[in-house]
């Protein structure tokens, strides 16, 4: 363990980190909502305590070791979960105690969308934003974006992007340099968010709900400014909007930088991931849509069936958490399966949460690769994904990954339940959280505002545990890992 | 002719093998003395030692004056850039090179002029895959070779006694046969071959040769009662080049297995296959043979490199209750001991090689040469041209020409469209005639004929 080059790295990237509040501080002027003052305390705090860290440590220039990675990642998330948290524990309104900062923080930046914020009609502008720009930040990857930006980092820059970027198979570049294939990734996100964007603004938003919108549908956020989320809105046109960019940002994003280096469209078609992901999103979304419509209570008609019935598919598969009606009083099965197609998630290298879509095809093809050669007992069968042939390491190091998710899983659950949620409430939350979902069932079907402090900080740990994929957490409690 | 092989490997040494008889002048290059030593103790030809590509070997070998080069080296890229060397450096010689890989013969615009510039690429293992392959389409059939851009195709079958052939004369045939526009072309019993005339009787039992075009084949076959009911699972044994192609070519419409011993050809072919389940283990392992449902296969083809583990996976596939069975042998020699064995199909990889290569080689217009019955006999396609010294068969009658005995006529195609044969028909310019040689010393005989002077 090279602490000080740790520490150094973590010092810049909360500089780094402190700049990004100018554009909250912009809106507040623009606005004139009074919290400035808030923003420039919260700027300097941030910026001092990493000018602290990396100033005496400036010369540790060393090139960072393999499991460095994960200890920068790990505590530069959980470090940002509680600088992010300032701004709103210093605000005046909303009125909030350390605890609900950070949660509020960590959900924000983990792309949860999971709040414990009522009112945000009426609250500062500047407030507003700052919480879609940290989903907004934190979508790519925090370190990602500081790969990308800042060269100083570039040291063992690989590290760093394997510890962040979700998906079973980490050390995909896009490009043969690290800084190139995140400054890559995040030229494709921010263009995807300035579609986004613009298309709001022309099918109705104002200006700043398009941004806020815009910066947590490409990430897969789910903050809105407004408490009923898009039912504010209550635009058929803004929904498809919505669907089509969470659906985009869904999806693996080497597959966007490969369709635009070659300039077609069929490489989506080409990626087996891609057409599972798409194919699971339209059957359930028209099975769900089917389903409002025939069971007559929701009062829909069919074409407002299916709408609502697809844009809350996808806002569950790709983790987004974007609420367009009170889906939670869906009758039937609708509601359980929303939170169970949360768990596939989206693609790997998204900004989506969950297992990933292609970890589950890869535990489905193991499954049917175990039956097949139960069949033929002399029969080699490689599991294949499209044409590719799979490496075993690649799939025990999933069902590894399954394994840890569920373990991980049930002893949150557990504890939720001992903090005295009910049991819909707690695995619904737990579902929440680890999958980066943001609402639940019962009790946080719309904000996480009632339970008590345990409960929302296990949620912060899942929803940790979620964005970064487990093993780069769990990876720090092994004590293998603190001995040389 | 004079003409140089490159590479003795089992293709190099059967093609020297074949072309040595004809009054060729024969060199072979390879890496290997021994492999060079054997087939100069066997055949009349020079040898020279070293690496087929580098052009010190090729000149010491005679390359200026060569008419022909046939590059069979086990390796593609010595086979390519062989051909091409002496392209560049020679270009007198006519190239005829071997490859394997798909990787390459995907992409058809590299043997142009422009590219590698080799005038023949033939593939031995897309050869013989689309061989078995037409086999598995047309159940039933024994042999069959395609002619005039596969306008006509050659079959054989063995007479059963409900078919309408058995038991009745050629000359009664004709209304049957679409009016003259298949014909019987040869009939060998136990063996032997008997004339083929309208007085010769067909009996049960008899491989029957026809020559048929395409789109009757069907309706032939089923009136002939050898039509069988159409091949749904196939148990490949050998996953060699072979047996990979098969799979792939098989595998989205049939149920296909394949079994290889060799662990780690076991994996890439299995990464390569995609519905096609690939078993490791032997091919005469009765237990696994078993396991895998051997009594309800429709199809075992037994097409490993090693002949008498063809021989004895087959039988043993047979005796297990496998409907059929095609048994693919290096060595012609072996058909001899198959006679009245249980093994209803036999494929001989060097005879379709040889083919590809041989009708490259032949003297004349002759288009197209099938090997048939262990080497001894041959179907050709030859075009008709007018020469002076009225050799010609052009402008004559059928019934005028004195074609050596032992020699049918099988189709004649004129403008793309198959014409039947009757005694009255005039050969015009541009003929294609296929016809078939009991002997192939007759071939010669033949050319004769076609040969443009």
């Amino acid at each position: 363990m090279q602490t000080k080059v740790v520490l150094r790295s973590i010092g810049l990237l909360l500089m780094m980190f402190s700049t990004t509040l100018f554009f909250p501080l912009f809106i507040s002027y623009v606005y004139q909502d009074g919290a400035a003052l808030t923003f420039w305390k919260s700027f300097f705090i941030i910026l001092a305590s990493g000018a602290l860290l990396w100033f005496p440590l400036r010369h540790e220039k060393r090139q960072l070791y393999h499991r460095d990675g994960f200890l920068i990642v790990a505590l530069f998330w959980a470090i940002l979960g509680t600088m992010g948290a300032v701004p709103m524990y210093l605000a005046e309104t909303p009125n909030m105690t350390f605890t609900d900062a950070v949660f509020e923080a960590v959900s924000g930046f983990t792309t949860t969308g999971a709040t414990v914020l009522e009112g945000l009609d009426t609250m500062p502008k500047s407030i507003l934003m700052y919480r879609q720009q940290l989903q907004w930040l934190g979508g790519m990857g925090v370190v990602v974006l500081a790969l990308a930006v800042l060269p100083v980092l570039g040291i063992g820059g690989m590290q760093l992007f394997k510890a962040e970027v979700p998906g079973p198979v980490k050390d995909s570049k896009l490009t043969p340099r690290i800084a190139g294939t995140a400054k890559a990734l995040w030229t494709i996100y921010l263009s995807i968010t300035i579609a986004c964007a613009i298309s709001y603004r022309l099918a109705g938003m104002d200006w700043f709900d398009a941004v806020g919108h815009s910066f947590a549908t490409t990430a897969n956020g789910g903050y809105s400014t407004h408490d009923a989320s898009f039912g504010y809105f209550n635009s058929p046109a803004l929904d498809m909007i919505a669907i089509f960019f969470m659906a985009i940002s869904g999806m693996n994003f080497a597959i966007h930088f490969a369709a635009l280096q070659r300039g077609s469209l069929k490489v989506y078609k080409l990626d087996s991931e891609t057409r599972c992901y798409l194919g699971l999103m339209i059957i359930s979304g028209l099975v769900v849509g089917a389903h409002l419509y025939y069971h007559s209570i929701s009062g829909f008609s069919l074409s407002e069936a299916m709408i609502h019935g697809m844009f809350q598919i996808v806002s569950f598969m790709t983790t987004s958490g974007f609420i367009s009606t009170n889906f939670f009083q869906w009758p039937g099965v609708s509601p359980i399966l929303l939170v169970f197609i949360g768990f596939i998630g989206g693609c790997a290298g998204s900004t989506a949460g969950g297992l990933k879509v292609i970890r589950v095809m890869l535990l489905y093809k193991q499954g049917q690769r175990e039956i097949l050669n139960l069949i033929h007992p002399n029969a080699y069968i490689p599991v294949k994904v499209g044409k590719e042939v799979q490496q075993d390491r690649v799939i025990s190091a999933v069902w590894g990954f399954f394994g840890l998710y569920v373990v991980s899983f049930v002893v949150i659950m557990l504890l939720m339940m001992e903090f005295g949620l009910d049991q819909v409430t707690a695995f619904s939350a737990v579902a929440a959280c680890i999958n980066n979902v943001g609402p639940g069932l019962g009790e946080v079907s719309t904000s996480f505002k009632t339970v008590s402090d345990g409960v929302k900080w296990l949620g912060c740990i899942a929803m940790l545990l979620g964005r970064l994929e487990i093993f780069t957490i769990l990876v720090l409690l092994s004590p293998r890992y603190w001995r040389y | 002719m004079k003409i140089l092989i490159l590479g003795a490997g089992v293709t190099g040494s059967s093609v020297a093998g074949a072309l040595a008889n004809e009054a060729n002048d024969i060199v072979v290059i390879d890496r290997k003395p021994e492999l060079l030593s054997a087939l100069k103790e066997r055949l009349d030809i020079a040898t020279v030692i070293g690496n087929a590509a580098h052009p010190s070997v090729l000149e010491q070998a005679g390359v200026r004056n060569m008419d022909i080069v046939i590059a069979v080296t086990d390796r593609d890229e010595t086979n390519m850039l062989a051909c091409q060397i002496i392209k560049t450096l020679y270009s007198k010689p006519k190239t005829i090179a071997r490859v394997r890989a798909i990787d390459f013969l995907k992409h058809p615009e590299l043997f142009d002029p422009n590219g590698l510039d080799i005038d023949i690429v033939i593939s031995p293992e897309q050869i013989v895959m689309e061989a078995i392959h037409n086999l598995i389409k047309f159940p039933g059939v024994l042999h069959i070779s395609a002619f005039a851009d596969g306008l006509v195709r050659l079959f054989s079958i063995k007479a059963v006694k409900e078919g309408f052939v058995t038991g009745k004369k050629i000359s009664a045939l004709k209304e049957k046969l679409a009016n003259g526009k298949i014909r019987v072309v040869a009939i060998f019993r136990q063996g032997q071959a008997i004339n083929v005339n309208g007085e010769a009787m067909v009996m049960e039992g008899d491989e029957v040769f026809f020559v048929s075009p395409r789109h009757k084949i069907r309706k032939v076959l089923s009136e002939l009662h050898t039509l069988e009911a159409p091949i749904k699972s196939i148990m490949i044994a050998g996953g060699g080049h072979v047996g990979k192609r098969l799979a792939m070519a098989l595998e989205n419409n049939h149920q296909v297995k394949v079994i290889e011993y060799n662990p780690v050809r076991v994996r890439k072919i299995a990464n390569e296959l995609e519905n096609t389940t690939v078993l490791q283990g032997d091919c005469a392992d009765e237990t696994l043979l078993v396991d895998e449902l051997i009594g309800k296969t429709d199809l075992f083809c037994a097409i490993t490199n090693n002949d008498g583990a063809n021989i004895i996976a087959a039988a043993l596939a047979k005796k297990l209750g496998v409907k059929k069975t095609i048994c693919l042998l290096n060595h012609s020699s072996y058909v001899k001991l198959l006679a009245g064995s249980e093994i209803d199909v036999v494929v001989l990889p060097n005879q379709e090689t040889l083919g590809s290569i041989l009708k490259h080689v032949r003297k004349g217009d002759v288009a197209r040469v099938s090997s048939l019955c262990g080497g001894s006999a041959e179907a050709i396609e030859a075009i008709a041209h007018k020469d002076s010294k009225g050799l010609s068969v052009v402008g004559q009658r059928v019934d005028e020409i004195k074609l050596p005995s032992g020699v049918v006529l099988g189709a004649l195609i004129r403008n793309k469209e198959v014409i039947p044969i009757h005694h009255n028909t005039v050969f015009e310019e541009n003929d294609h005639i296929v016809m078939f040689a009991l002997d192939k010393k007759l071939v010669k005989n033949i050319e004769s004929y076609f040969h443009r002077i």
